[in-house]
């Protein structure tokens, strides 16, 4: 054996905070790696990260978009395409759900809690992986949407808001992971994406709701983001006079939810996954 | 390199206890396992092994009572506990959709080491575990014992001081049952102590130092009901045995009493016409003792002896007997 080895028994605890985040990090990138590793090694999950942007785009705008008109005029598959874009970005939570819960299932989380590693770390990387799963993602999606005829005025601002609407959706997703019994306990997250994107305004525009269901299309934080990358993407909507507060500062508010959710479930994803189990 | 010396016992633990709602799960467990041995915690199913491994381990939180691993109490200082151990088996389990050798990078990463230490790290433990051809295979592709190799080998990217196996040989071929059982008397030379749980009892005997019995015979939780070396379990719970098979069956009879004579106690005969057997204990003159008097005598009486043997019983009998007798108790 002369590959030389780290100190058997180094203690985490013991050491200065800024060695802990230094090293807190280091796990952070070793976990995000993972996912790219992964991507390598089962290319079909990859390949499904491919063909989800193209069926969805085939099903909404050919079929869907094939007799639809936006308010005030213009291209639906401008309308739909920050709409899809968006829907993409909150997909996250039930993918970072599933991960989590699987890793949980299979022993992985555990090999992990017994590793003199930071816990904290865990988290943090496989929340980068969600980015990067994202970008490929978005990606994919704005490369569908280009090829059917979105025609934004700029894609940088409006992907990277999507790409941290990711990012902090991930967190919820990571936390419902955690505290499910078991990964087939996750498959409602897959459901409660159709009410979260269907009531929203990313196919049709909420003022033609009921009443009822248009104030919850309109509060709903998908809603916010969709009508943010809207503006961003140079595709804006009218915005009616009695439009709710989100959908009238569409940017502020998405940033709002983004920071509510990291806010609340950051520390909560963490304390689960740091908490001693059964 | 070998791990740092223990100056106490690597892992001690006093009257834990653990509950789940109602269920108790370990009623006051005690057990020292010395630096550098092997402890095999054997048990039926739901006597608490993979609880107590569990609050070994840091992975759960002990309802009262005190662990200590590799001097570190596991509830003040877990952080330190977790930089002794290696935790292996159904507890905790490997990445099956990437490689064996990324596995391994990956873990060396998140054990500190940076830079080409983590390939050449990785590489060493492939070869030493035979497993270089399958290193770019995903785990998922892996045999059983291939599977067993890498889990132990994940395990000693840092050779810890302590290693919890759970049974690493279940389902192998009897070659690779012998490799790997070699890998883990290697780890034991160079200084590791191992808390081995299993359901196969030769396993135990043929890795295990001590032998600690865990059950639950009141309902009340698990205990550690038998403790001891393998020898000495099968000396003070099995019993042995003489067993004798005369060539004429006419010949049994006299052969009997001598048997009674050499041991002091009546044999037992049994449905073979030709055979009898000879309880012998430790608290009796000892088995060899008997059977060298018992030899002579038969031989004196020209008795023809086709069979006789001393038996020890094996560790499965062991178990089982103190088994029935935890339930007679009861």
């Amino acid at each position: 054996m002369n590959t030389p080895l780290p100190p058997t028994a180094w203690t985490t605890s013991d050491e200065p905070p800024l060695a802990r985040l230094r090293w807190a990090a280091g796990d952070a990138v070793t976990v995000a790696r993972r996912y790219l590793i992964h991507l390598r090694s089962a290319p079909e999950r990859a390949a499904m990260a491919l063909v989800i942007p193209l069926l969805f785009t085939m099903l909404f705008v050919y079929v869907l978009g094939s007799n639809m008109r936006p308010p005030g005029g213009g291209s639906y598959v401008d309308f739909l395409v920050p709409g899809m874009l968006a829907q993409m970005a909150v997909f996250g939570i039930a993918a970072s759900a599933a991960v989590v819960a699987e890793d949980k299932d299979r022993g992985v989380t555990d090999r992990f809690h017994s590793l003199p590693m930071s816990r904290t770390g865990v988290p943090v990387g496989q929340s980068l992986a969600e980015c990067l799963g994202g970008v490929i993602t978005l990606v994919v999606m704005a490369g569908c949407g280009l090829l059917v005829g979105w025609r934004p005025t700029g894609v940088v601002a409006g992907l990277a808001l999507l790409l941290l609407v990711r990012y902090a959706f991930s967190w919820l997703g990571m936390w419902i992971g955690l505290v499910m019994p078991s990964r087939s306990a996750t498959d409602f997250v897959g459901m409660l994406m159709f009410p979260l994107t269907m009531i929203s305004n990313i196919f049709v525009p909420t003022e033609g709701l009921p009443a009822g269901l248009r104030l919850a299309a309109d509060w709903n934080p998908v809603s916010a983001v969709v009508a943010a990358v809207r503006e961003l993407f140079g595709n804006p909507v009218a915005v009616p006079a009695d439009a709710a507060w989100p959908i009238a500062h569409p940017v502020v508010a998405t940033l709002g939810w983004c920071l509510l959710l990291l806010v609340v479930f950051g520390p909560l994803t963490v304390a689960a996954f740091r908490a001693p189990k059964h | 390199m070998p791990p740092p010396p223990l100056d106490a016992a690597a892992i001690e633990v006093r009257g834990l206890r653990k509950r789940f709602g109602p269920i108790s799960a370990l009623g006051g467990v005690d057990l020292t396992v010395e630096p550098g041995t092997v402890c095999g915690l054997l048990g039926p199913n739901g006597a608490g092994k993979t609880t107590l491994v569990r609050i070994l381990a840091t992975l759960s939180l002990p309802d009262g009572g005190v662990a200590r691993v590799a001097g570190h109490d596991v509830v003040q200082h877990p952080a330190r506990v977790r930089g002794s151990i290696a935790l292996t088996g159904q507890y905790a389990s490997v990445d099956e959709v990437i490689s064996g050798r990324d596995n391994l990078e990956m873990f060396a990463r998140l054990y500190r080491m940076r830079g080409p230490a983590v390939r050449r790290r990785a590489e060493e433990l492939l070869e030493r575990f035979g497993l270089e051809d399958a290193a770019h295979r995903p785990v998922r592709t892996y045999s059983g014992g291939m599977r067993r190799r890498l889990d132990l080998a994940v395990g000693l990217v840092v050779p810890p001081g302590v290693i919890f196996l759970d049974e690493p040989t279940t389902g192998l071929d009897p070659q690779s049952r012998g490799g790997l059982w070699e890998s883990v008397r290697e780890l034991v030379r160079a200084g590791t102590t191992v808390l081995l749980t299993t359901q196969y009892l030769d396993e135990a005997d043929q890795l295990a130092d001590r032998i600690a019995v865990l059950a639950d015979p009141e309902g009340t939780g698990g205990r550690v009901v038998a403790e001891g070396t393998p020898f000495e379990l099968k000396s003070a719970l099995g019993g042995e045995s003489i067993d004798l098979t005369v060539r004429h069956a006419e010949q049994l009879g006299p052969a009997t009493e001598i048997l009674a004579r050499a041991g002091g106690r009546l044999p037992t005969t049994g449905d073979d016409p030709r055979r009898v057997t000879l309880a012998v204990g430790a608290e009796a003159e000892p088995g060899t003792a008997v059977l060298a008097a018992a030899l002579r005598e038969l031989d004196a009486a020209g008795i023809a002896v086709e069979d006789l043997a001393l038996r020890r019983p094996t560790l499965d009998e062991v178990f089982l007997n103190l088994m029935n007798r935890q339930r007679e108790a009861v």
